[in-house]
Protein backbone atom coordinates (compact mmCIF):
# COMPACT_ATOMS: atom_id res chain seq x y z
CA UNK A 1 0.00 0.00 0.00
CA UNK A 2 2.37 2.01 1.26
CA UNK A 3 4.46 1.74 -2.31
CA UNK A 4 1.64 2.44 -4.16
CA UNK A 5 1.18 6.36 -2.34
CA UNK A 6 4.85 6.53 -3.44
CA UNK A 7 4.50 5.85 -6.85
CA UNK A 8 1.23 7.82 -6.79
CA UNK A 9 3.00 10.91 -5.24
CA UNK A 10 6.22 10.29 -7.85
CA UNK A 11 3.91 10.33 -11.05
CA UNK A 12 1.79 13.50 -9.58
CA UNK A 13 5.41 15.57 -8.95
CA UNK A 14 6.42 13.99 -12.92
CA UNK A 15 3.00 15.51 -13.58
CA UNK A 16 3.08 18.59 -11.72
CA UNK A 17 6.40 19.57 -13.03
CA UNK A 18 5.55 19.17 -16.55
CA UNK A 19 2.95 21.34 -16.53
CA UNK A 20 5.01 24.46 -15.02
CA UNK A 21 7.69 23.75 -17.78
CA UNK A 22 5.60 23.97 -20.64
CA UNK A 23 5.83 26.89 -22.50
CA UNK A 24 2.80 28.20 -23.84
CA UNK A 25 3.19 29.04 -27.62
CA UNK A 26 1.60 31.88 -28.72
CA UNK A 27 0.72 33.34 -32.22
CA UNK A 28 3.17 37.03 -33.07
CA UNK A 29 0.72 39.54 -33.90
CA UNK A 30 1.35 43.26 -33.31
CA UNK A 31 -0.86 44.47 -30.27
CA UNK A 32 -2.23 47.44 -33.00
CA UNK A 33 -3.50 44.67 -34.68
CA UNK A 34 -5.02 42.57 -31.62
CA UNK A 35 -6.68 45.72 -30.24
CA UNK A 36 -8.32 46.01 -34.50
CA UNK A 37 -9.72 42.81 -33.59
CA UNK A 38 -10.75 43.05 -30.08
CA UNK A 39 -12.61 46.32 -30.36
CA UNK A 40 -14.85 44.72 -33.82
CA UNK A 41 -15.71 41.96 -30.78
CA UNK A 42 -16.56 44.85 -28.45
CA UNK A 43 -19.17 46.34 -31.06
CA UNK A 44 -16.29 49.57 -31.08
CA UNK A 45 -17.20 51.79 -33.94
CA UNK A 46 -14.56 50.36 -36.57
CA UNK A 47 -11.29 53.00 -36.97
CA UNK A 48 -12.22 54.30 -33.56
CA UNK A 49 -14.47 57.10 -33.93
CA UNK A 50 -14.74 58.97 -30.83
CA UNK A 51 -11.70 56.94 -28.89
CA UNK A 52 -8.31 58.13 -28.65
CA UNK A 53 -5.68 55.17 -29.93
CA UNK A 54 -1.99 55.73 -28.46
CA UNK A 55 0.94 53.75 -28.97
CA UNK A 56 2.39 53.59 -25.45
CA UNK A 57 5.85 52.39 -27.36
CA UNK A 58 6.14 55.50 -28.78
CA UNK A 59 3.95 58.19 -26.38
CA UNK A 60 6.24 58.36 -23.15
CA UNK A 61 4.05 60.79 -21.68
CA UNK A 62 1.00 58.75 -21.78
CA UNK A 63 2.73 55.61 -20.83
CA UNK A 64 4.24 57.00 -17.81
CA UNK A 65 0.76 58.75 -16.48
CA UNK A 66 -0.44 54.62 -16.74
CA UNK A 67 2.56 54.09 -14.84
CA UNK A 68 3.76 51.66 -17.54
CA UNK A 69 7.48 51.28 -17.62
CA UNK A 70 8.49 51.78 -21.68
CA UNK A 71 11.29 50.03 -21.91
CA UNK A 72 9.55 46.90 -20.64
CA UNK A 73 7.57 47.09 -23.35
CA UNK A 74 8.52 45.45 -26.68
CA UNK A 75 4.78 47.23 -27.75
CA UNK A 76 2.18 48.51 -26.36
CA UNK A 77 -1.44 50.37 -27.47
CA UNK A 78 -3.99 52.00 -25.32
CA UNK A 79 -7.61 53.30 -26.20
CA UNK A 80 -9.72 55.70 -24.27
CA UNK A 81 -13.04 56.88 -24.90
CA UNK A 82 -12.19 60.87 -26.30
CA UNK A 83 -14.92 62.85 -24.56
CA UNK A 84 -18.34 60.60 -24.00
CA UNK A 85 -18.74 59.62 -20.92
CA UNK A 86 -17.80 56.23 -21.02
CA UNK A 87 -15.36 53.54 -19.01
CA UNK A 88 -14.42 52.07 -21.86
CA UNK A 89 -10.97 51.21 -22.05
CA UNK A 90 -8.59 48.75 -23.52
CA UNK A 91 -4.82 48.03 -22.73
CA UNK A 92 -2.74 45.23 -25.06
CA UNK A 93 0.78 44.97 -23.85
CA UNK A 94 3.51 42.61 -25.45
CA UNK A 95 6.58 42.12 -22.91
CA UNK A 96 9.90 42.44 -23.82
CA UNK A 97 10.92 39.75 -21.10
CA UNK A 98 8.97 37.32 -19.36
CA UNK A 99 10.12 38.43 -15.93
CA UNK A 100 8.73 41.30 -16.17
CA UNK A 101 5.12 40.81 -16.59
CA UNK A 102 4.58 40.96 -13.19
CA UNK A 103 5.39 44.69 -12.97
CA UNK A 104 3.48 45.68 -16.04
CA UNK A 105 0.64 43.53 -14.89
CA UNK A 106 0.24 45.43 -11.34
CA UNK A 107 0.00 48.68 -13.72
CA UNK A 108 -3.03 47.51 -15.30
CA UNK A 109 -4.05 46.30 -12.05
CA UNK A 110 -3.54 49.58 -10.58
CA UNK A 111 -5.24 51.74 -13.43
CA UNK A 112 -8.57 49.20 -13.17
CA UNK A 113 -8.34 50.44 -9.62
CA UNK A 114 -8.39 53.97 -10.06
CA UNK A 115 -10.97 53.64 -12.51
CA UNK A 116 -13.27 52.38 -10.59
CA UNK A 117 -12.28 54.35 -7.26
CA UNK A 118 -13.31 57.37 -9.94
CA UNK A 119 -16.61 55.99 -11.37
CA UNK A 120 -17.77 55.31 -7.80
CA UNK A 121 -20.10 58.03 -6.90
CA UNK A 122 -21.27 58.67 -10.96
CA UNK A 123 -22.99 56.39 -13.41
CA UNK A 124 -23.80 53.14 -12.19
CA UNK A 125 -24.05 51.11 -15.37
CA UNK A 126 -20.52 52.62 -15.92
CA UNK A 127 -19.04 51.46 -12.94
CA UNK A 128 -20.45 47.96 -13.41
CA UNK A 129 -18.53 47.71 -16.56
CA UNK A 130 -15.50 48.72 -14.85
CA UNK A 131 -16.03 46.32 -11.62
CA UNK A 132 -16.54 43.56 -14.40
CA UNK A 133 -13.25 44.37 -15.82
CA UNK A 134 -10.95 41.48 -17.11
CA UNK A 135 -6.78 41.40 -16.60
CA UNK A 136 -5.56 38.64 -19.09
CA UNK A 137 -2.13 37.07 -20.01
CA UNK A 138 -1.16 34.92 -22.59
CA UNK A 139 2.52 34.23 -23.19
CA UNK A 140 4.24 37.55 -23.35
CA UNK A 141 1.19 39.28 -23.77
CA UNK A 142 -1.34 41.05 -21.31
CA UNK A 143 -4.15 43.21 -21.47
CA UNK A 144 -7.23 44.94 -19.54
CA UNK A 145 -10.40 45.30 -21.21
CA UNK A 146 -13.32 47.52 -19.68
CA UNK A 147 -16.20 46.88 -21.69
CA UNK A 148 -19.71 46.20 -21.95
CA UNK A 149 -18.82 43.64 -23.70
CA UNK A 150 -15.60 42.20 -21.76
CA UNK A 151 -15.65 38.77 -22.41
CA UNK A 152 -16.31 38.61 -26.12
CA UNK A 153 -13.39 41.35 -26.56
CA UNK A 154 -11.46 38.55 -23.98
CA UNK A 155 -12.32 35.78 -26.46
CA UNK A 156 -10.71 37.64 -29.78
CA UNK A 157 -7.66 38.61 -27.73
CA UNK A 158 -7.43 34.77 -27.07
CA UNK A 159 -8.41 33.57 -30.64
CA UNK A 160 -5.85 35.84 -31.85
CA UNK A 161 -3.37 34.72 -29.86
CA UNK A 162 -3.46 30.74 -30.73
CA UNK A 163 -0.45 30.13 -32.92
CA UNK A 164 -1.35 28.86 -36.29
CA UNK A 165 -1.10 24.85 -36.45
CA UNK B 1 -32.02 13.11 17.58
CA UNK B 2 -35.10 11.60 17.27
CA UNK B 3 -36.83 10.45 13.86
CA UNK B 4 -39.43 11.97 13.90
CA UNK B 5 -37.24 15.75 14.43
CA UNK B 6 -34.85 14.56 12.19
CA UNK B 7 -37.37 14.32 9.47
CA UNK B 8 -38.90 17.86 10.77
CA UNK B 9 -35.52 19.23 9.66
CA UNK B 10 -34.56 17.51 6.36
CA UNK B 11 -38.30 18.66 5.18
CA UNK B 12 -37.47 22.53 6.63
CA UNK B 13 -34.39 22.70 4.81
CA UNK B 14 -35.30 21.18 1.55
CA UNK B 15 -38.19 23.21 1.60
CA UNK B 16 -36.61 26.00 2.42
CA UNK B 17 -34.14 25.17 -1.09
CA UNK B 18 -36.87 24.48 -3.53
CA UNK B 19 -39.39 27.96 -1.99
CA UNK B 20 -36.94 30.06 -2.64
CA UNK B 21 -34.64 28.42 -5.59
CA UNK B 22 -38.22 28.10 -7.91
CA UNK B 23 -39.57 31.53 -6.54
CA UNK B 24 -35.99 33.15 -7.62
CA UNK B 25 -36.27 31.21 -10.70
CA UNK B 26 -39.56 32.30 -11.77
CA UNK B 27 -39.01 36.02 -10.91
CA UNK B 28 -37.74 37.92 -13.84
CA UNK B 29 -34.35 39.22 -13.60
CA UNK B 30 -33.44 42.81 -12.87
CA UNK B 31 -31.15 44.95 -14.34
CA UNK B 32 -30.57 47.84 -11.60
CA UNK B 33 -31.54 48.22 -8.34
CA UNK B 34 -33.22 51.61 -7.46
CA UNK B 35 -32.79 51.48 -3.35
CA UNK B 36 -29.12 50.15 -4.21
CA UNK B 37 -28.68 52.35 -7.25
CA UNK B 38 -26.21 49.37 -8.96
CA UNK B 39 -26.28 47.65 -11.93
CA UNK B 40 -27.03 43.57 -10.59
CA UNK B 41 -25.39 40.91 -12.09
CA UNK B 42 -27.15 39.16 -15.18
CA UNK B 43 -27.06 35.46 -15.92
CA UNK B 44 -23.09 34.92 -16.51
CA UNK B 45 -21.85 33.47 -19.90
CA UNK B 46 -20.71 29.52 -19.32
CA UNK B 47 -16.97 28.54 -20.98
CA UNK B 48 -14.55 25.80 -20.03
CA UNK B 49 -11.88 28.56 -19.79
CA UNK B 50 -13.81 30.50 -16.96
CA UNK B 51 -14.81 27.30 -15.24
CA UNK B 52 -11.32 26.40 -15.34
CA UNK B 53 -9.86 29.66 -13.83
CA UNK B 54 -12.99 30.01 -11.01
CA UNK B 55 -14.43 33.27 -12.78
CA UNK B 56 -17.93 31.44 -13.74
CA UNK B 57 -18.78 30.30 -10.18
CA UNK B 58 -17.68 33.18 -8.30
CA UNK B 59 -20.11 35.18 -11.29
CA UNK B 60 -22.50 32.90 -10.33
CA UNK B 61 -22.71 33.18 -6.90
CA UNK B 62 -23.05 37.57 -7.72
CA UNK B 63 -25.69 36.02 -10.16
CA UNK B 64 -27.59 34.14 -7.17
CA UNK B 65 -27.23 36.57 -4.53
CA UNK B 66 -28.01 39.61 -6.68
CA UNK B 67 -31.21 38.48 -8.47
CA UNK B 68 -32.82 36.62 -5.21
CA UNK B 69 -36.10 37.14 -4.54
CA UNK B 70 -37.14 40.36 -2.78
CA UNK B 71 -33.58 41.17 -3.05
CA UNK B 72 -33.89 44.77 -1.32
CA UNK B 73 -36.50 43.78 1.04
CA UNK B 74 -33.65 41.21 2.87
CA UNK B 75 -31.09 44.23 2.25
CA UNK B 76 -33.13 46.58 4.36
CA UNK B 77 -33.87 44.04 6.98
CA UNK B 78 -30.26 43.26 7.58
CA UNK B 79 -29.34 46.83 7.93
CA UNK B 80 -32.47 47.35 10.14
CA UNK B 81 -31.57 44.29 12.24
CA UNK B 82 -27.65 46.11 12.45
CA UNK B 83 -28.91 49.54 13.33
CA UNK B 84 -31.25 47.62 16.00
CA UNK B 85 -28.15 46.25 17.74
CA UNK B 86 -26.44 49.47 17.44
CA UNK B 87 -24.10 50.00 14.44
CA UNK B 88 -23.59 52.93 13.24
CA UNK B 89 -22.64 52.83 10.05
CA UNK B 90 -22.74 50.70 7.02
CA UNK B 91 -20.75 50.69 3.50
CA UNK B 92 -18.30 53.16 5.25
CA UNK B 93 -21.42 55.36 5.77
CA UNK B 94 -21.93 56.99 9.20
CA UNK B 95 -25.53 57.36 10.43
CA UNK B 96 -25.69 60.95 12.02
CA UNK B 97 -28.10 62.39 13.85
CA UNK B 98 -31.02 64.43 12.11
CA UNK B 99 -31.02 61.82 9.61
CA UNK B 100 -27.33 63.14 8.33
CA UNK B 101 -25.34 60.86 6.65
CA UNK B 102 -21.69 61.11 6.08
CA UNK B 103 -18.80 59.20 4.43
CA UNK B 104 -15.74 58.05 6.37
CA UNK B 105 -12.82 59.66 4.69
CA UNK B 106 -9.49 57.42 4.33
CA UNK B 107 -6.18 58.98 5.14
CA UNK B 108 -4.74 60.19 2.11
CA UNK B 109 -1.87 58.46 0.22
CA UNK B 110 0.83 59.20 -1.88
CA UNK B 111 -1.48 59.85 -4.80
CA UNK B 112 -2.47 63.11 -2.92
CA UNK B 113 0.98 64.42 -2.91
CA UNK B 114 1.54 63.39 -6.56
CA UNK B 115 -1.70 65.12 -7.25
CA UNK B 116 -0.89 68.44 -5.63
CA UNK B 117 2.21 68.29 -7.82
CA UNK B 118 0.97 67.48 -10.56
CA UNK B 119 -1.74 71.11 -9.70
CA UNK B 120 1.92 73.11 -8.95
CA UNK B 121 2.99 71.87 -12.43
CA UNK B 122 0.01 73.05 -14.10
CA UNK B 123 -0.02 76.33 -11.83
CA UNK B 124 3.48 77.52 -12.78
CA UNK B 125 3.19 77.28 -16.39
CA UNK B 126 0.08 79.37 -16.28
CA UNK B 127 1.95 82.01 -14.40
CA UNK B 128 0.59 84.76 -16.33
CA UNK B 129 -3.17 84.48 -14.96
CA UNK B 130 -4.80 83.86 -11.87
CA UNK B 131 -5.33 80.32 -11.00
CA UNK B 132 -7.80 80.25 -8.27
CA UNK B 133 -8.57 77.04 -6.38
CA UNK B 134 -11.78 76.10 -4.32
CA UNK B 135 -11.23 72.91 -2.65
CA UNK B 136 -15.07 71.67 -1.21
CA UNK B 137 -14.84 69.92 2.17
CA UNK B 138 -17.29 67.22 3.28
CA UNK B 139 -19.92 67.70 5.35
CA UNK B 140 -18.65 65.98 8.35
CA UNK B 141 -16.51 69.17 8.38
CA UNK B 142 -19.62 71.53 8.63
CA UNK B 143 -21.34 69.32 11.07
CA UNK B 144 -18.70 67.44 13.15
CA UNK B 145 -21.14 66.86 15.83
CA UNK B 146 -23.31 65.36 13.98
CA UNK B 147 -21.56 62.57 13.39
CA UNK B 148 -22.25 59.40 15.86
CA UNK B 149 -19.90 58.83 18.89
CA UNK B 150 -15.90 57.94 18.33
CA UNK B 151 -16.57 58.18 14.10
CA UNK B 152 -14.49 61.29 13.96
CA UNK B 153 -11.69 59.27 15.08
CA UNK B 154 -11.76 56.62 12.51
CA UNK B 155 -12.04 59.49 9.76
CA UNK B 156 -9.20 61.53 8.21
CA UNK B 157 -9.87 64.87 8.41
CA UNK B 158 -10.97 67.24 5.11
CA UNK B 159 -9.58 70.16 6.43
CA UNK B 160 -6.35 68.34 6.83
CA UNK B 161 -5.93 67.61 2.77
CA UNK B 162 -7.38 71.33 2.38
CA UNK B 163 -4.77 73.13 4.93
CA UNK B 164 -2.45 70.80 3.06
CA UNK B 165 -3.13 71.58 -0.70
CA UNK B 166 -3.13 75.75 0.29
CA UNK B 167 -0.09 75.13 2.06
CA UNK B 168 1.93 73.27 -0.50
CA UNK B 169 0.61 75.10 -3.58
CA UNK B 170 0.92 78.68 -1.41
CA UNK B 171 2.05 81.65 -4.03
CA UNK B 172 1.14 79.28 -6.94
CA UNK B 173 -2.68 79.52 -6.92
CA UNK B 174 -4.83 81.80 -5.33
CA UNK B 175 -6.68 79.81 -2.40
CA UNK B 176 -10.70 80.11 -1.71
CA UNK B 177 -11.06 79.01 1.65
CA UNK B 178 -14.52 78.15 2.57
CA UNK B 179 -14.88 76.08 5.66
CA UNK B 180 -15.42 78.86 7.68
CA UNK B 181 -17.88 80.42 5.93
CA UNK B 182 -19.85 76.73 5.40
CA UNK B 183 -19.89 76.76 9.60
CA UNK B 184 -20.81 79.98 9.84
CA UNK B 185 -24.14 78.92 7.64
CA UNK B 186 -24.57 75.52 8.80
CA UNK B 187 -27.93 76.05 10.12
CA UNK B 188 -29.05 77.00 6.11
CA UNK B 189 -28.97 73.49 4.53
CA UNK B 190 -25.67 73.93 3.04
CA UNK B 191 -25.02 70.15 2.16
CA UNK B 192 -27.10 67.58 1.27
CA UNK B 193 -28.02 64.90 3.91
CA UNK B 194 -27.94 62.16 1.60
CA UNK B 195 -25.34 62.83 -0.84
CA UNK B 196 -21.84 64.06 -0.89
CA UNK B 197 -22.64 67.40 -2.67
CA UNK B 198 -23.26 70.79 -1.22
CA UNK B 199 -26.64 72.85 -2.17
CA UNK B 200 -26.75 75.16 -4.68
CA UNK B 201 -27.16 77.27 -1.24
CA UNK B 202 -23.95 76.33 0.26
CA UNK B 203 -22.54 76.33 -3.27
CA UNK B 204 -23.91 80.51 -3.03
CA UNK B 205 -21.04 80.80 -0.17
CA UNK B 206 -18.22 79.65 -2.00
CA UNK B 207 -19.53 81.67 -4.67
CA UNK B 208 -18.93 84.47 -2.63
CA UNK B 209 -16.01 83.46 -1.52
CA UNK B 210 -14.81 83.67 -5.05
CA UNK B 211 -16.17 86.51 -6.63
CA UNK B 212 -14.15 88.54 -3.32
CA UNK B 213 -10.79 87.05 -3.96
CA UNK B 214 -11.51 87.49 -7.95
CA UNK B 215 -12.07 91.36 -7.43
CA UNK B 216 -16.13 90.76 -8.41
CA UNK B 217 -19.08 91.85 -6.85
CA UNK B 218 -21.26 89.22 -6.01
CA UNK B 219 -24.47 88.88 -6.30
CA UNK B 220 -26.95 89.54 -2.94
CA UNK B 221 -28.45 85.79 -1.77
CA UNK B 222 -31.38 88.35 -1.39
CA UNK B 223 -31.33 89.18 -4.81
CA UNK B 224 -31.94 85.40 -5.99
CA UNK B 225 -35.29 83.32 -6.32
CA UNK B 226 -35.54 80.36 -4.49
CA UNK B 227 -37.13 77.52 -5.64
CA UNK B 228 -37.62 73.94 -5.18
CA UNK B 229 -37.33 71.20 -7.19
CA UNK B 230 -37.60 68.55 -5.54
CA UNK B 231 -38.82 67.20 -2.05
CA UNK B 232 -37.77 63.11 -3.33
CA UNK B 233 -34.00 63.65 -3.40
CA UNK B 234 -32.11 60.14 -2.36
CA UNK B 235 -28.30 60.98 -2.59
CA UNK B 236 -24.89 58.55 -2.87
CA UNK B 237 -24.41 58.32 0.47
CA UNK B 238 -28.19 57.06 1.05
CA UNK B 239 -27.30 54.48 -1.80
CA UNK B 240 -24.37 53.43 0.37
CA UNK B 241 -26.68 53.57 3.97
CA UNK B 242 -29.44 50.83 2.61
CA UNK B 243 -30.95 52.36 5.01
CA UNK B 244 -34.70 53.37 4.42
CA UNK B 245 -35.88 54.79 7.14
CA UNK B 246 -33.66 58.55 6.50
CA UNK B 247 -35.52 61.27 4.87
CA UNK B 248 -35.40 62.51 1.65
CA UNK B 249 -33.31 65.36 0.52
CA UNK B 250 -34.62 68.70 -0.88
CA UNK B 251 -33.25 70.39 -3.94
CA UNK B 252 -33.49 74.12 -3.91
CA UNK B 253 -32.39 76.71 -6.77
CA UNK B 254 -31.32 79.46 -5.66
CA UNK B 255 -31.96 81.90 -9.52
CA UNK B 256 -30.48 84.87 -10.79
CA UNK B 257 -32.01 86.94 -13.51
CA UNK B 258 -30.03 86.61 -16.58
CA UNK B 259 -30.14 87.65 -19.96
CA UNK B 260 -30.09 84.70 -22.72
CA UNK B 261 -27.44 82.11 -22.46
CA UNK B 262 -26.33 79.20 -24.18
CA UNK B 263 -24.71 75.85 -22.83
CA UNK B 264 -23.33 73.28 -25.29
CA UNK B 265 -21.81 69.86 -23.81
CA UNK B 266 -18.83 68.31 -25.78
CA UNK B 267 -21.15 65.05 -26.54
CA UNK B 268 -23.84 66.40 -27.76
CA UNK B 269 -24.58 68.27 -30.97
CA UNK B 270 -27.04 70.60 -29.83
CA UNK B 271 -26.72 73.36 -27.00
CA UNK B 272 -29.71 74.11 -24.86
CA UNK B 273 -30.82 77.31 -23.24
CA UNK B 274 -30.37 76.67 -19.29
CA UNK B 275 -28.20 75.34 -16.45
CA UNK B 276 -30.88 73.11 -15.69
CA UNK B 277 -31.93 69.75 -16.84
CA UNK B 278 -35.49 69.15 -15.26
CA UNK B 279 -35.89 65.94 -17.01
CA UNK B 280 -33.16 64.60 -14.29
CA UNK B 281 -35.88 65.07 -11.79
CA UNK B 282 -37.50 61.84 -13.46
CA UNK B 283 -34.19 59.72 -12.72
CA UNK B 284 -32.83 58.43 -9.72
CA UNK B 285 -30.23 61.05 -9.57
CA UNK B 286 -31.61 64.24 -9.09
CA UNK B 287 -28.14 66.15 -8.86
CA UNK B 288 -28.20 66.03 -12.49
CA UNK B 289 -30.87 68.58 -13.18
CA UNK B 290 -27.62 71.09 -12.90
CA UNK B 291 -25.83 70.52 -16.61
CA UNK B 292 -27.82 66.96 -16.72
CA UNK B 293 -24.65 65.61 -14.73
CA UNK B 294 -20.61 65.85 -16.17
CA UNK B 295 -19.03 66.10 -19.31
CA UNK B 296 -15.82 66.29 -20.74
CA UNK B 297 -16.55 69.99 -21.70
CA UNK B 298 -19.45 72.31 -21.13
CA UNK B 299 -19.34 75.67 -22.88
CA UNK B 300 -21.09 78.32 -21.55
CA UNK B 301 -21.74 81.55 -23.64
CA UNK B 302 -24.09 84.78 -22.29
CA UNK B 303 -24.93 88.32 -23.35
CA UNK B 304 -22.77 89.78 -20.53
CA UNK B 305 -20.96 92.70 -22.27
CA UNK B 306 -17.60 92.10 -19.80
CA UNK B 307 -15.51 90.22 -22.44
CA UNK B 308 -14.63 87.96 -19.60
CA UNK B 309 -13.61 84.41 -19.58
CA UNK B 310 -12.65 81.58 -17.01
CA UNK B 311 -11.94 77.51 -17.51
CA UNK B 312 -13.37 75.87 -14.52
CA UNK B 313 -11.74 73.05 -14.20
CA UNK B 314 -13.94 70.60 -11.95
CA UNK B 315 -15.73 68.15 -10.39
CA UNK B 316 -19.28 67.69 -9.50
CA UNK B 317 -19.13 70.21 -6.50
CA UNK B 318 -19.02 73.10 -9.56
CA UNK B 319 -22.52 71.95 -11.22
CA UNK B 320 -24.47 73.92 -8.48
CA UNK B 321 -21.96 76.62 -8.64
CA UNK B 322 -21.11 77.41 -11.87
CA UNK B 323 -24.86 78.78 -12.60
CA UNK B 324 -23.68 82.35 -10.17
CA UNK B 325 -20.41 82.93 -12.54
CA UNK B 326 -22.66 83.84 -16.01
CA UNK B 327 -23.61 87.39 -14.38
CA UNK B 328 -20.19 88.06 -14.17
CA UNK B 329 -18.38 86.21 -17.53
CA UNK B 330 -19.13 86.35 -21.31
CA UNK B 331 -17.51 82.74 -21.46
CA UNK B 332 -17.55 79.93 -19.22
CA UNK B 333 -15.53 76.52 -19.52
CA UNK B 334 -15.99 73.74 -17.42
CA UNK B 335 -13.66 71.30 -17.77
CA UNK B 336 -13.82 67.69 -16.22
CA UNK B 337 -10.26 65.99 -16.25
CA UNK B 338 -12.05 62.36 -15.77
CA UNK B 339 -13.29 62.52 -18.97
CA UNK B 340 -11.37 65.17 -20.64
CA UNK B 341 -8.25 63.76 -22.67
CA UNK B 342 -7.19 66.39 -24.81
CA UNK B 343 -4.21 68.51 -24.75
CA UNK B 344 -5.01 71.17 -21.73
CA UNK B 345 -3.36 74.27 -22.49
CA UNK B 346 -4.20 73.72 -26.71
CA UNK B 347 -7.74 74.23 -25.53
CA UNK B 348 -6.88 76.91 -23.05
CA UNK B 349 -5.05 79.33 -26.30
CA UNK B 350 -7.69 77.88 -28.65
CA UNK B 351 -10.53 79.62 -26.72
CA UNK B 352 -8.40 82.48 -25.15
CA UNK B 353 -9.86 81.64 -21.47
CA UNK B 354 -8.12 84.13 -19.09
CA UNK B 355 -9.00 83.12 -15.50
CA UNK B 356 -9.22 79.65 -14.18
CA UNK B 357 -10.23 77.83 -11.49
CA UNK B 358 -9.54 74.74 -9.77
CA UNK B 359 -13.13 73.22 -7.62
CA UNK B 360 -12.92 70.41 -6.02
CA UNK B 361 -14.37 68.25 -3.65
CA UNK B 362 -11.47 67.27 -0.80
CA UNK B 363 -11.90 63.71 -1.71
CA UNK B 364 -11.28 63.76 -5.45
CA UNK B 365 -7.95 65.98 -4.70
CA UNK B 366 -7.01 63.51 -2.41
CA UNK B 367 -7.96 59.86 -4.05
CA UNK B 368 -9.07 60.53 -7.72
CA UNK B 369 -6.59 60.03 -10.20
CA UNK B 370 -6.63 62.69 -13.09
CA UNK B 371 -4.66 65.75 -12.39
CA UNK B 372 -1.66 64.26 -13.57
CA UNK B 373 -3.79 64.74 -16.69
CA UNK B 374 -3.69 68.66 -17.01
CA UNK B 375 -0.14 68.64 -17.56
Amino acid sequence: MKKWILIMMAMMLVVVAGCGSKKVEVANIQTADLLVKMQEAGGFPPAGEGFDIVNLKENADIASKLNIDQSLLAEGIYMKALINIRADEIIVLKAMDEKDIATLKKALEDEAAAQQKMWENYLPQELDKVKKHIIKQVGPYLTLIIAEKAEDVEKAFDTALQPAS
Amino acid sequence: MTNKRAVWLTVCFVAYIVVFGAWSLITPDRKLSEFENRALAQLPQFTTAKLWDGRYTSQMEDYLADQFVNRDMWVGIKSDAERTLGKTENNNVFFGQHNYLFERFAAPDGLFHRNVESIRTFAKRHQDTSVYMLIVPQSEAVYPDMLPPYASATSYSPQKVIDHTFQTLKGDIVPIPVLDLLKAHRQESVYFRTDHHWTMRGAYYGYEAFARAAGLEPVSLNALASRVLSDTFYGTYYTKANNKHIQPDTIELLEQPLPPYQVCYSDSQTCTDSFYHLDALKQRDHYAVFFNGNRAWTTITTSNPSGRSIAVFKDSYANDFVPYLAKHYTRIDMIDMRFFRDNVDDYLKQHQLQDILLLYGAKTVAEDDIFKWLN
